[in-house]
C-alpha cells in the first residue's frame, strides 16, 4: 500500500506524529505501508500522469489538487465508508464541505487555517496606530511605517511567477468581494466578480505595494515568494504579512537569524487580525483545508481506507498538533485540541470561520493569466484597472472550459 | 580478405566468401540489435504517440477522450503571443549561449594547450562545472543572488550598488540563464577543441614559421581548418541541448519574471500540466523537433561543402 | 632557455632555472604571463561560485545568513556535513545513485561497444541509417514524449525500480556512447583485424582482444559521459521514482527544502556531496578523456 504525502517534516522536529500514524494504522490494517514524500508540485504532476496505474493508493494534497483529481476521475468517493467512523460527526462543517463535489465526499480533512493579517504590535504601538481594517487605512499606516520607522519595511507579499502562495493571497482578497470567483450555472460555470473589483484588488495589493510612488514593499524583493515572505517577517524585516497559522511555531532552524529574537517577536509582538478589505468588500479570506484522498484506480481500497481513517483520526491529529503546533491552531475536528497558547493569536479562530474554500473548478487555466497580469501590475508595466479589465475578459473566456 | 585458403574446387572460394558474407552480416546485425531494440522500444513508441497527439485535442484530465482536429493546433500557435515569445527566447538563448560558449571555449582551449606549469591542474579543474548536475548549478546560482545573504548581493551592497533577487528582475533574469548555460559548457568545448588542436602535428606550425607566418596567420590557416570538424560536432550537439533544455529555466525562474525567460520547453510543460492541453503541447514540441532536424541537416550540409 | 638568468642573485637562480626548465623552448615570459592571465580570468569565472559554495558549507548557519562575505576562523564548522551525512534518507539516495549510475554505465558500455563494433567493422544494409537514427534520438524534446513514456514504462512494469531507471538512462547514453566508440574503433587499422583473423581469432575474439584494449581511452570517455548523464539526471528519475527506494541524489536534494523553508546550509552541503563522486571520478579519467577526445572520439560519422 503506497501513500504519497508532503506533510511529515523532513528532519529537525521529532516524528512523533508519523510514528503515531503508523501505530494507529498497524492497529487497524495489516497491508504493509510505504510512504513516499514529494513536493506538492511533484505530487500533483505525478498523480495526474500516473494515477491510472493504481499507485499511489492514498494521496495527501491541497484543495486545488482535489478538484483536478476529481475531474480526471482519479478519486474514490468516501461517502459509504465514512459511515463506520465513530468520529465522523466531529469534523468542522466548512472543512468537510470543502471536500464535497456534486454531493459526494472525496477526502477527509486533517488540517486547516485561514489567511490572516499578521502585524507587529510593537510597531503599531510606537506610532499610536490601531490595526487597519480597510485597505486605505492599511496603506496609510504602511506608508507611515516606511517613513517613520527605521530598519523595517511595511509589507511584503508574494509576486513570484507560478507561486502557489501568490495565488492564495490573491484569492484571499477576491473572497473579500465575492463568495466564489466562479459559480455553477447550469452545466457550466459563470464568473462572479466584475472587472472594476479585479482592478481594485490589483491596485490595493500589487500596484500600491510594488509599483506606486512610495511603495509599501521593498522593490528589491519584487518577484520573490514565501522564501522571502515568511523568514523576512520572522527575522523582523516586515511590519505586515499575510499568513496562516504555521508561522507560530517557527522559531528555529533554517532561515532564522536569531532564535530568541524570533521567539520574542512571535510571543509578544505579533498580532493577528482579519485581512484589510477595499471599497465594497467585507471580511473574507482563503480557507486552506488539506485533504487526504483515495485513488479510484487503487487495487487495495480497503487498506487505503485504513490509512485515510487513521491519518484523519483525532488521535493522529492531536499528535500532529504536538509536533507542529501551526497545523492544529484551528483544528478541523472537535476532538482535536487547539494549540493556541497565546491570546494574541486567538483571532485566527474567527479568521478561520470567514474562510472560503476554492470552488470545484480546474484552477490551472485561471492561474496563468493571474500570474501574468499580477506581474505586469507589480512591475509597473500595466495600469491596475486595465489589468483588471483584461483579467475579467480572460476569466470570462474560460467559463466554458472549466 | 580471407581468400588465401587453398581449395580443391574452383568454386569454393566464392562459396566461402558467400558464407562469410552471410555470417558476417548476420553477426553484424546481432551485435547492433540490443542497442536498436532498447532505443526502439523505449523511444519509438512514445515519440510516435507524441506526434499523434499533436493532431488531436486531448485534456490531461481525460486523456482517453481524443478529438481529431487536424492542423488546428498549429493554427492556434500563429495567434498565441506567448508561443511566439517563447520561440524567440529559445532561439535567442540558443544563438547567444552557443556563440559565447564557442568563443570562450576556443580561448580557453588556446590557453590550456600551452605547456605551462600547472596546465594539468587547470585541465582537470576546468571540467568541474560541466560535471555538476543541472540542479546543483541552479542551486548555486540561486544562492549567489539571494537578497541579504547571497554573496553577489553582499558585494553589490558593499560597492553601494543596487541589490535584489536577480532572477526576479526583468532584463537580468534572461542574461543570467545565458550565463548559466555558458558557465556549464565552456569547459567541454575547451577540452574538445584543445584535444583537436593537440592532434595537429607541430611540424605544420614550424613550416609556417619558416615561411614567415605570424601566430595569427598560423591560427587562421592551420589551427582553424583542422578543428572545424570538432567545432561542428560541438556546435550541433550544444544547439540541440540548449534548444531542448528544460531543467535550467524550470528550476531557476520557472519562465518568469513577466514571462521574460519563458522558453519552448517550459511553455509546453505548462500547457500540458497547468492548462491540461496535451495536444497543443505536443504540437509545439513537434515544431521544436522539426526546427532542430532542419537546423542539423542544413548545418551539416553547409559544413560538408566547405 | 628562454630567459637570461645571469643577472639574478644566486639564491634565486636555482629556483628560476628550475622553473625555466619546466617551460618549453618557445615559451617566452611574456607569453607565460599572458597564458596565466587568461587562465586566471576563466577560472575565477568558472570556479569562484563552486569554491564559494564549498566554503560556506563549512561555516555556521549564522554566518551563512549574515551579510558577510569572508568567514572568520570561529565561523568554521563541519556540522553541516555531519547533519547531512547522518540523514538516513540522504544515505539511501546516495546508494541509489551509485547503484544506478554504475549499472547504467556497465549496460551502456556493453551494448554500445557491441553496436559500435558492428557499425565500424561490418558492412550490412541499413548501417548508415541506424547511425543516423541513433543521432536523431538526441533531438527529441523530452517534453514531447514525457507522458507516453511514463505509460509505456508502466505497462513494462518498470516504474519505481532500479531496472527501469537504468534502462531509461542507458537509452539516453547509448546513442552518443556508441557514436564516440565507433569513432574510436574506426581509428584502429583494419590490418590488425586481418592479422588476428589469420591467427584464427573469431570476430568476437578480435573485439575483445584487440579492439577493446586499444580503445581504453575511448571507452573511458564513453563510460564517463554515461556515468555523468545517469548521476546528474533529474527529469527521468522524477517521473519514474515513486518512493525513497529508487530516488537518486539530484531529485533527493529537495529533502532539504520543504513547503515553507529552504535550508540553504544543508542544501548546499548536500549539493557539494552530490558532486564529489563525479569530480573524483573525473580526476582519475581526465587524461584518458583528453586523449580519447583527441584521438578520434569525435570522428564517428
Amino acid at each position: 500500500m503506497l501513500f504519497w504525502e508532503y506533510t511529515f517534516p523532513n528532519d529537525d522536529s521529532p516524528p512523533i506524529w508519523k510514528d503515531t500514524f503508523k501505530e494507529n494504522y498497524n492497529a487497524r490494517g495489516d497491508a504493509p505501508l510505504t510512504i513516499g514524500r514529494f513536493s506538492y508540485e511533484d505530487l500533483r504532476q505525478k498523480f495526474l500522469t500516473g494515477a491510472r496505474t493504481g499507485d499511489p493508493d492514498v494521496i495527501e494534497g491541497v484543495l486545488a489538487h482535489l478538484t483536478e483529481y476529481i475531474k480526471a476521475g482519479h478519486l474514490e468517493p468516501l461517502d459509504d465508508r465514512v459511515e463506520e467512523l465513530d468520529y465522523f460527526d466531529g469534523f468542522v462543517d466548512s472543512a468537510l464541505d470543502a471536500m464535497r463535489y456534486q454531493g459526494k465526499l472525496y477526502g477527509l480533512p486533517y488540517t486547516g487555517n485561514g489567511r490572516a493579517l499578521i502585524y507587529r504590535m510593537d510597531v503599531l504601538e510606537e506610532l499610536g496606530q490601531e490595526p487597519p481594517e480597510t485597505a486605505q487605512e492599511f496603506q496609510e499606516i504602511g506608508r507611515l511605517i516606511n517613513k517613520e520607522v527605521d530598519g523595517i519595511q511595511a509589507y511584503h507579499n508574494c509576486t513570484k511567477d507560478g507561486s502557489v502562495r501568490a495565488f492564495q493571497e490573491w484569492m484571499s482578497h477576491v473572497y473579500q468581494h465575492t463568495d466564489q470567483l466562479y459559480v455553477p450555472e447550469g452545466d457550466a460555470w459563470a464568473l462572479n466578480i466584475d472587472a472594476d473589483t479585479l482592478g481594485q484588488i490589483f491596485d490595493n495589493w500589487y500596484y500600491q505595494v510594488w509599483a506606486a510612488d512610495e511603495p509599501l514593499g521593498n522593490p528589491d524583493q519584487l518577484g520573490t515568494g514565501w522564501q522571502v515572505n515568511d523568514p523576512g517577517y520572522l527575522n523582523g524585516q516586515f511590519a505586515f504579512i499575510e499568513c496562516g497559522t504555521w508561522l507560530r511555531g517557527w522559531t528555529t532552524g533554517t532561515n532564522i537569524n536569531d532564535t530568541d529574537a524570533t521567539a520574542t517577536l512571535l510571543n509578544e509582538n505579533t498580532g493577528v487580525g482579519h485581512l484589510p478589505y477595499g471599497d465594497g468588500g467585507s471580511k473574507g479570506t482563503f480557507l486552506e483545508v488539506k485533504p487526504i484522498m483515495m485513488n479510484s484506480h487503487s487495487d487495495q481500497k480497503d487498506a487505503a481506507w485504513d490509512a485515510i481513517a487513521t491519518f484523519a483520526s483525532p488521535d493522529t491529529m492531536n499528535a500532529m498538533g504536538e509536533d507542529s503546533p501551526g497545523n492544529a491552531m484551528t483544528p478541523v475536528h472537535d476532538e482535536v485540541e487547539s494549540t493556541i497558547d497565546n491570546e494574541n493569536w486567538e483571532p485566527f479562530v474567527d479568521v478561520f470561520k470567514t474562510g472560503r474554500a476554492l470552488a470545484k473548478v480546474g484552477w490551472g487555466p485561471v492561474r496563468e493569466p493571474f500570474y501574468r497580469l499580477m506581474q505586469e501590475v507589480s512591475y509597473g508595466k500595466t495600469d491596475p484597472y486595465k489589468a483588471g479589465t483584461k483579467l475579467h475578459e480572460e476569466l470570462t473566456a474560460l467559463e466554458s472550459e472549466l | 580478405m580471407a581468400t588465401q585458403d587453398i581449395s580443391s574446387s574452383p568454386l569454393s572460394p566464392y562459396v566461402a566468401e558467400f558464407k562469410r558474407f552471410v555470417s558476417d552480416t548476420w553477426l553484424g546485425y546481432a551485435m547492433v540489435l540490443p542497442a536498436v531494440i532498447m532505443l526502439g522500444a523505449i523511444i519509438v513508441y512514445p515519440t510516435l504517440r507524441g506526434i499523434q497527439l499533436a493532431f488531436f485535442e486531448v485534456s490531461l484530465l481525460n486523456p482517453e477522450q481524443m478529438t481529431f482536429v487536424g492542423l488546428s493546433n498549429f493554427g492556434q500557435m500563429l495567434s498565441d503571443a506567448t508561443f511566439k515569445s517563447a520561440l524567440w527566447h529559445t532561439v535567442l538563448l540558443t544563438a547567444v549561449a552557443v556563440s559565447l560558449q564557442y568563443l570562450l571555449g576556443l580561448g580557453l582551449a588556446l590557453a590550456l594547450k600551452e605547456k605551462v606549469p600547472g596546465a594539468g591542474f587547470f585541465r582537470s579543474a576546468s571540467m568541474i562545472t560541466w560535471v555538476l548536475p543541472g540542479i546543483v548549478m541552479v542551486i548555486i546560482f540561486r544562492f549567489l543572488v539571494q537578497p541579504d545573504f547571497g554573496p553577489a548581493n553582499i558585494v553589490l551592497a558593499k560597492l553601494g550598488l543596487e541589490t535584489t533577487y536577480w532572477f526576479g528582475r526583468p532584463g537580468v533574469a534572461f542574461p543570467l540563464i545565458v550565463v548559466m548555460h555558458v558557465w556549464r559548457n565552456v569547459p567541454f568545448y575547451a577540452i574538445a577543441l584543445m584535444a583537436a588542436m593537440k592532434s595537429i602535428p607541430e611540424t605544420q606550425y614550424e613550416a609556417a614559421r619558416l615561411d614567415g607566418a605570424g601566430p595569427l596567420q598560423a591560427f587562421r590557416y592551420i589551427t582553424l581548418p583542422q578543428i572545424s570538424y570538432v567545432s561542428m560536432i560541438m556546435i550541433v550537439l550544444h544547439v540541440i541541448f540548449t534548444f531542448n533544455n528544460f531543467d535550467i529555466v524550470y528550476l531557476s525562474t520557472g519562465g518568469g519574471p513577466l514571462g521574460n525567460t519563458e522558453v519552448m520547453s517550459t511553455y509546453i510543460y505548462k500547457q500540458a500540466f497547468e492548462q491540461y492541453a496535451l495536444g497543443y503541447g505536443a504540437s509545439m514540441a513537434l515544431v521544436m523537433l522539426i526546427i532542430m532536424m532542419a537546423f542539423t541537416v542544413v548545418y551539416v550540409r553547409l559544413e560538408a561543402r566547405d | 632557455m628562454a630567459t637570461d638568468s645571469s643577472t639574478h642573485s644566486s639564491s634565486d637562480r636555482s629556483l628560476i632555472q628550475r622553473f625555466d626548465a619546466w617551460l618549453s623552448d618557445d615559451m617566452s615570459p611574456r607569453r607565460l604571463v599572458g597564458v596565466y592571465a587568461v587562465l586566471s580570468l576563466y577560472f575565477a569565472f568558472l570556479l569562484l561560485p563552486v569554491g564559494y559554495m564549498l566554503l560556506v558549507t563549512f561555516t555556521s548557519q549564522e554566518f551563512l545568513y549574515s551579510p558577510q562575505l569572508i568567514p572568520s576562523l570561529g565561523d568554521l564548522t563541519v556540522e553541516n556535513y555531519l547533519t547531512v551525512l547522518q540523514t538516513g534518507a540522504f544515505q539511501g539516495y546516495f546508494v541509489n545513485s551509485v547503484v544506478i549510475a554504475v549499472s547504467t554505465t556497465t549496460l551502456t558500455l556493453v551494448v554500445g561497444t557491441l553496436a559500435a563494433y558492428s557499425l565500424s567493422r561490418f558492412e550490412f544494409p541499413g548501417r548508415q541509417s541506424i547511425l543516423l537514427s541513433f543521432l536523431a534520438t538526441q533531438m527529441l524534446p523530452l517534453v514531447l514524449i514525457l507522458i507516453p513514456f511514463f505509460l509505456l514504462m508502466f505497462s513494462l512494469n518498470l516504474i519505481d525500480s532500479y531496472l527501469g531507471i537504468v534502462i531509461a538512462h542507458s537509452v539516453g547514453g547509448i546513442p552518443l556512447g556508441t557514436w564516440l566508440l565507433k569513432g574510436y574503433f574506426d581509428d584502429i587499422p583494419t590490418s590488425l583485424d586481418e592479422a588476428a583473423k589469420m591467427d584464427g581469432c573469431s570476430r568476437l575474439d578480435i573485439l575483445w582482444r584487440i579492439i577493446v584494449p586499444l580503445s581504453l581511452p575511448g571507452i573511458a570517455v564513453a563510460g564517463f559521459y554515461t556515468f555523468i548523464l545517469s548521476w546528474n539526471d533529474y527529469l527521468l528519475v522524477s517521473i519514474l521514482s515513486q518512493t525513497a527506494a529508487t530516488r537518486t541524489l539530484p531529485f533527493g536534494l529537495q529533502l532539504f527544502q520543504s513547503q515553507n523553508t529552504v535550508a540553504w546550509e544543508l542544501l548546499l552541503t548536500a549539493a557539494t556531496i552530490t558532486i564529489v563522486p563525479v569530480v573524483v571520478l573525473f580526476a582519475f579519467v581526465q587524461s584518458y578523456i583528453v586523449e580519447g577526445l583527441a584521438s578520434g572520439g569525435m570522428k564517428g560519422m
